[in-house]
């Protein structure tokens, strides 16, 4: 064989593989995913929003919808017994973790919270999660599993096998619906929803729609004097503080010469 | 949520009727015994989930309110002593620069947790047993001797060292005579401590006042509750300027509580002598001493905790 003829064998083999990866899926393996609301606004009164998630996944597949927040690195102490005392020992950094993961699927089954399945859930976290700092002796399981209860304890992370809905739809296709709800907690800035189509135990396709946080009115107005003027904002919070304990003095003052 | 408010700084909701509860609350402990009530308040917010850093900073601008209004109310009952108060502060702020320092240095040792929460303790236990001992000790003696003249009782060794002292001043609304380098040392004592530990030292200041200086309990009250105001103006600025901890939303909902809660506590006062407030104030100060102890002793529900705010 010349080297033209491997070259172009090379090359034809290239571009069946790019083709196979650009070309649409068939229409039998195709998701549609939907979010109300793909926005959420943080008002003065949020306390957290539901999010209607729905989408359509081929007849005989199950689906799982996971709320994945940017990976970021946080940190957190770690406690310990010191001279019999219970105290913060040492700070670890953990990175690549999101912000926020919520997991939803239609099997009841889907996954267990520390199952072998590393495709979703805690376990596929844990797989890319690293953790440096000062772990004194901690495993790597043992900090993530802590690390996980944490998120949970603040409703960051939570896993809800079963709570997607399924109905029948036109065409050999069945609809998915379900809900989660998006955490006072949660941080500004962009969300992935990601809808997998997975049959078998394996991942067949997978549709991503985005979910934006922001904060609006009083609290972005607060949030960015804060940041931006600090000082003027320490003054604005003792003026206020200062002319409001006065009031109230001269108020009860009053009250207390009217009776 | 109905009642849901949220916290732009601290980065979560709350149930606004609750802080007012938690405010109106502390508010009355606050202008009942003349303490901020930071020593209650921030281990209260933290519990409701608020951030540590932002507890700590919000409760010390809240505590501005507070502390305002119970002044107002003491003021005009006569309980100020202001030159007393300007003495205070003078060493108060002197002590917390020391303490920043102090803190720093115990951070590079990798001590300074550990040493915050036993200092905590300690100073809790010391300041409640003997409030409590010294005040049941007062009633018991008042009324087995009746008005006995207190001019009978010689005087001890630490008057006759205060008496000592150089540049002795008279501070008349107190009706004391001291030396200014007494409150000037007990002001820094306390802002040593309460810039370590973190707090604005009032439930520090006010034993020490009564014990050292031998203020007479309502003016003690009314005296600190000045120095207050002026200390953590600062810490609310600072903790502005430097952390951006200081949720504005959060301090105002508990400065409404706590503002009118003060006005109420400095009325309550009136209704009890001075060694019943004592022994009120001894109680609360164990228990907290108490659930700081059981803290730091029993196991925590989760091994680890998130720095700072997110």
């Amino acid at each position: 064989m010349t080297a033209t003829r491997r070259r172009n064998r090379a090359l034809s083999l290239i571009s069946a593989l790019s083709l196979l990866l650009v070309a649409p899926w068939p229409h039998s393996v195709r998701a549609d995913l939907h979010l109300i609301p793909d926005s959420i606004p943080i008002g003065a009164f949020f306390s957290g929003m539901l999010v209607r998630v729905m989408g359509e996944i081929p007849a005989g597949s199950n689906a799982v919808v996971e709320v994945i927040g940017k990976r970021i690195e946080e940190q957190v102490l770690r406690k310990g017994r010191h001279y019999d005392i219970w105290m913060n020992e040492g700070q670890i950094d953990i990175e690549n973790s999101p912000s926020l993961y919520l997991a939803l699927s239609t099997d009841p089954s889907g996954f267990s919270r520390w199952g072998a399945d590393a495709q979703y859930g805690y376990t596929a976290l844990k797989k890319r999660a690293s953790f440096t700092g000062d772990t004194a002796g901690m495993t790597r399981s043992e900090i993530f599993h802590e690390f996980v209860d944490l998120k949970e304890h603040e409703n960051l992370y939570g896993l809800l096998p079963g709570s997607l809905e399924v109905s029948p739809s036109a065409g050999n296709r069945m609809s998915v619906g379900g809900t989660f709800r998006i955490p006072s907690r949660v941080t500004p800035g962009d969300y992935r929803v990601r809808l997998s189509v997975v049959r078998q135990g394996r991942k067949l396709r997978s549709e991503t729609a985005h979910l934006v946080v922001h904060m609006v009115g009083l609290p972005a107005f607060l949030a960015t004097l804060a940041r931006r003027h600090g000082a003027l904002y320490g003054l604005l919070a003792i003026a206020i503080a200062i002319i409001f304990g006065f009031l109230v003095g001269v108020l009860f003052k009053r009250r207390s010469h009217a009776h | 949520m109905f009642g849901s408010l949220y916290l732009p700084i601290a980065g979560h909701a709350v149930n606004v009727f609750s802080l007012l509860g938690l405010g109106g609350g502390v508010g009355f402990l606050s202008g009942m015994f003349g303490v901020g009530g930071g020593f209650l308040m921030t281990p209260l917010l933290i519990m409701t989930g608020i951030p540590p850093v932002v507890a700590a900073a919000s409760d010390s601008n809240q505590i501005v309110a507070a502390t305002t209004s119970g002044s107002y109310a003491h003021y005009r009952m006569g309980n100020v002593d202001l030159k007393l108060a300007l003495v205070l502060l003078a060493g108060a702020v002197v002590g917390g620069t020391l303490g920043v320092e102090v803190i720093k240095m115990l951070r590079q040792l990798g001590e300074a947790d550990l040493i915050i929460r036993i200092t905590y303790v300690v100073m809790l236990a010391i300041m409640g047993f003997y409030m409590l001992g010294e005040s049941i000790y007062s009633m018991k003696r008042a009324s087995f001797a009746g008005a006995q003249a207190a001019g009978s009782v010689a005087p001890s060794g630490f008057a006759r060292f205060t008496a000592a002292l150089p540049f002795q001043m008279h501070f008349e609304k107190s009706g004391i005579t001291h030396s200014p380098i007494l409150p000037l040392a007990i002001g820094g004592l306390v802002g040593l401590l309460g810039a370590v530990m973190g707090l604005g030292g009032g439930f520090i200041m006010v034993p020490m006042m009564l014990y050292i200086l031998r203020v007479p309990m309502h003016v003690a009250i009314g005296t600190n509750l000045v120095q207050e105001v002026f200390m953590c103006s600062n810490v609310t600025f600072l903790q502005s300027m430097t952390n951006h901890t200081v949720d504005l939303v959060l301090a105002i909902v508990l400065l409404i509580g706590s503002a009118v809660g003060a006005q109420f506590g400095a009325r309550f006062t009136r209704r009890f002598k001075g060694d019943q407030l004592k022994i009120l104030l001894a109680c609360i100060i164990l228990l907290v001493m108490v659930n700081m102890l059981l803290s730091l002793l029993l196991a925590p529900h989760l091994l680890l905790d998130l720095k700072g705010i997110r």
